[in-house]
């Protein structure tokens, strides 16, 4: 079966400081792979790079086995890939259902989407008409994670959803996100640094320095430790 | 921590080619006065003649520039003020003939006239809260006003045709050629020692992130009303120059027409450079000098398709491309290393108030949804509060209701001793109040160390010549950059930093204020164990050596057990516990609002 991305050299910068080097590496369906790292070393570069915000120097990116490498952004959505960014992602004037409606390309599946988001997140249904703008910084992380859940995505990629959310909701989102998998097969990218949260959900991980994979293994119990050593070094 | 250090090799390298950038500015400035005292020997007349026109239009170009390029505003009014005076001489010559008198009169009506509409124009565009495109917005009613009031002024103003035939200085073309290219020299010095100086950096922090500005203590709006008087000032003798030179006043001089015309010769000559101004306006007026003789219908089209082609293919304008030219031969450089140096913390210890955050009553109420009531407690120095609570709690709206006086419907808030009733918050940060927001808010286009500056404009006001290379800092920012490998990447531009890196700059930022107060919302989101552990030293040092009052929103109750002295629990907008770290942490409040957070592990502890 091929692989949801195949990622084989890829390379990528601004300007001319490299910040993603020779990145190669896989991710099959429905599996999850956290990517851990310090700050600053290219872990959201390189989600970039995947998406094509930031353009590859060199290397290839394989979606389902199709070359997508020099594929524009809008037209990876179109292959079911879905970018959970880190930074605000919503429109703080429209209300919390028109943005979970532009997370859909049709109205068709809104009304049953909208029901699934109310049993995730209730706190997002009950308040559909209210702005963006106005909710909390964590309740507007839950407002993304969901917009992005109920596109049901091939290819999921999450930049530290877990950031300004209370524990319950990390637990919360931790099964719901393990459910999304089972039920559509969503093969998913993790970037955290909330490490027991990114360690109970996948199933492999990367371990990232300066641009570059220092470690790959599968998901253990002594992967905590090992990841934490590693990333004192 | 080596490890920390990326390698940056684009900014780590300090190169002076051949001269200071002073010293090249002040060659450059004598070889164009040696060119200019020269030229008119050598132009034919008309040419001359244009050239004289284009050098006072290229001075309020240069105005346009600093307001729109450097400080964000996209203005359209510089015009208004170019036709003050330009009318102030037309009028006070007519009126009273010429003479000595005649000309100081005129000179100081242009000067008050201008700065008295100028601050107004600048009080209307700037208030607390105003945006952008609300100050662009008036920058294009003043022309207009002032061209309705030149139509309707009868003889007085000459009306739609203006004044002519005044009597006025008596100078050959040469140097009435030198005087406006000595001029321009003149300004455009000034204007790029300025700009490139870290009184400029500051102009472009306030382009880049107005509400860090405020929360930097620094009072945006009267900082850009002022460089609008001043930028207006200019822009009036400008026109003062044009008038007394060509003996002709029409209100195209006053018109928004003459003001987007300004704006397109920046744009095309590349704003944020002042030299683009110049390229720009000189282009444009000697090119029209010329085609609309030759072409008198379709010059103006001409104009723009040239205008449109140059801004698609090169959007740095002329002077963009220039630049790139030469970098690409020369490797050309000229950011200078910055120097660290530690202050020493300043004595507010004895001085103050042991009581640091005081608030009775607080309420804040969006119509009929109350986000919090009846809040109520006080904080004291050396105290480190957390703030903790379920998602949309209220929490972050309490930060802000503390650190601006406008957010609060109800209730009494002190910080330091000091009621901040509705001040904003440039005003409260004074009291000693030092805030970092939730997501990083830095100053993207400004470099590390530049930010650092400009949050030490409070401490240490910006020069107007120089950039300095020594910054200094509290130990506690030193801390904070050390930690976090930003003290090895002071010369990278803040927008290439990794967002755990912008929180850390701003996390500096914010101590270098050398705050008593310090409103922390999320500050360890996104940031590993290690760096986390680092962040609790540097806290627990700030609140046990310098007896700062802190309060942390924060959800890893794991950390706010290691580090806190107190804990508020917020729940629907109200206080519902307030104690130490074992009450609170125990309690089956929390214990439910943290489901999933066994309190076993609580208690296990470090």
């Amino acid at each position: 079966m091929t692989n949801a991305i195949e990622v084989e050299g890829l390379a990528s910068g601004y300007g001319t400081s490299q910040v993603v080097s020779d990145v190669s590496f896989s991710l099959a369906k429905s599996e999850v792979l956290a990517i851990v790292g310090r700050n600053g070393m290219g872990k959201t570069s390189l989600l970039k790079t995947l998406l094509g915000f930031l353009p590859p120097w060199r290397g290839t990116i394989r979606i389902t086995g199709q070359d997508v490498t020099r594929m524009p952004p809008h037209l990876k959505r179109r292959l079911g890939v879905v970018y959970v960014p880190q930074e605000q992602a919503l429109f703080q004037d429209l209300s919390i259902r028109d943005n979970l409606r532009l997370g859909i390309l049709s109205d068709r599946d809104f009304a049953a989407a909208l029901d699934q988001v109310g049993q995730w997140f209730p706190v997002l249904t009950q308040r559909l008409r209210q702005r963006a703008g106005t909710l909390s910084g964590g309740e507007q992380k839950m407002l993304i994670v969901a917009r992005a859940l109920m596109a049901r995505p091939e290819i999921l990629l999450l930049d530290e959803v877990t950031e300004g959310l209370q524990p319950s909701l990390v637990d919360r989102l931790s099964n719901v996100l393990t459910q999304v998998r089972q039920d559509v097969g969503t093969s998913m990218v993790v970037i955290e640094q909330h490490l027991p949260f990114a360690l109970g959900i996948a199933g492999r991980y990367l371990v990232f320095k300066r641009g570059e994979i220092v470690d790959s293994a599968g998901v253990d119990a002594g992967a905590a430790a090992r990841i934490e050593s590693q990333m004192r070094i | 921590m080596p490890d920390m250090q990326q390698a940056s090799p684009a900014t780590a390298t300090p190169i002076i080619g051949g001269l200071s950038p002073v010293l090249s500015l002040v060659a450059a400035a004598l070889l164009m006065v040696g060119v200019v005292v020269v030229a008119p020997s050598f132009l034919d007349t008309y040419l001359v003649n244009i050239l004289i026109r284009a050098f006072f239009v290229a001075i309020a170009a240069i105005t346009v520039d600093i307001m729109w390029g450097y400080c964000g505003t996209l203005t359209f009014g510089q015009s208004a003020f170019f036709g003050i005076g330009v009318y102030a001489l037309a009028i006070t010559f007519t009126e009273y003939g010429f003479g000595t008198w005649q000309v100081l009169m005129a000179l100081g009506a242009t000067l008050a006239i201008t700065a008295v509409i100028a601050a107004l124009t600048g009080w209307l565009s700037f208030y607390p809260g105003s945006t952008p495109l609300y100050a662009s917005i008036v920058s294009l009613v003043v022309p207009i006003v002032l061209v309705q009031i030149l139509y309707s002024g009868g003889t007085f103003t000459g009306s739609s045709s203006g004044l002519v035939g005044f009597e006025t200085f008596d100078l050959s073309f040469e140097d009435w050629f030198r005087l406006a290219g000595l001029s321009l020299i003149a300004v455009a010095v000034v204007a790029l020692i300025i700009m490139r100086s870290d009184t400029g950096r500051l102009l472009t922090a306030l382009r880049d992130n107005d509400a860090r500005c405020t929360y930097l203590g620094i009072d945006t709006s009267r900082t850009r009303i002022i460089v609008l008087v001043l930028t207006a000032l200019v822009a009036s003798l400008a026109g003062f120059g044009y008038a007394a030179f060509g003996a002709v006043a029409a209100p195209e001089n006053a018109s928004f027409t003459f003001g987007t015309r300004l704006i397109i010769m920046v744009a095309l000559g590349g704003r944020g450079t002042v030299v683009g101004a110049i390229v720009g306006a000189l282009s444009i007026e000697v090119a029209s000098a010329y085609l609309s003789g030759s072409l008198p219908y379709v010059w103006e089209l001409i104009i723009g398709l040239a205008l449109i082609a140059v801004i698609l293919a090169f959007p740095d304008g002329l002077v963009g491309v220039f630049r790139k030219l030469v970098r690409g031969l020369h490797g050309f450089q000229t950011a200078e290393a910055t120097r660290l140096r530690p202050v020493a913390a300043s004595t507010v210890a004895d001085k103050t108030n042991e009581l640091a955050i005081e608030v009775r009553e607080l309420g804040k109420h969006f119509g009929s949804l109350s986000v919090l009531d009846g809040v109520q407690f006080k904080a004291h120095r050396a105290e480190l509060l957390s703030l903790v609570g379920p998602n949309g709690a209220g929490k972050t709206t309490l930060i802000r209701c503390l650190s601006d006086g406008r957010e609060r419907s109800t209730g009494h808030v002190a910080i330091a001793g000091q009621p901040i009733d509705h001040l904003p918050p440039d005003r409260i940060v004074r009291f000693g109040l030092g805030r970092k927001f939730q997501t990083a808010s830095v100053f993207e286009t400004l470099t590390v160390a530049e930010c650092l500056r400009v949050a030490r404009t409070q401490h240490a006001p910006p020069s107007l010549t120089s950039t300095s290379t020594v910054l200094d800092l509290p130990a506690a920012a030193i801390a904070v950059l050390e930690r976090s490998g930003l003290a090895e990447r002071l010369s990278e531009a803040a927008r290439n930093l990794s967002h755990g890196l912008k929180q850390a700059l701003e996390l500096a930022m914010v101590l270098a204020l050398e705050p008593e107060v310090l409103l922390l919302d999320e500050p360890t989101a996104g940031l590993t164990r290690a760096e986390r552990q680092g962040f609790a030293d540097i806290l627990t040092t700030l609140v046990s050596r310098d007896r700062l009052c802190i309060v942390l929103v924060e959800h890893d109750l794991d950390f706010v057990r290691e580090i806190s002295s107190r804990i508020i629990v917020l729940h629907q907008g109200r206080i519902a516990l307030d104690g130490s770290v074992d009450e609170v942490v125990n309690s089956a409040l929390v214990r439910e609002i943290y489901t999933g957070q066994p309190s076993s592990a609580v208690e296990a502890g470090p």
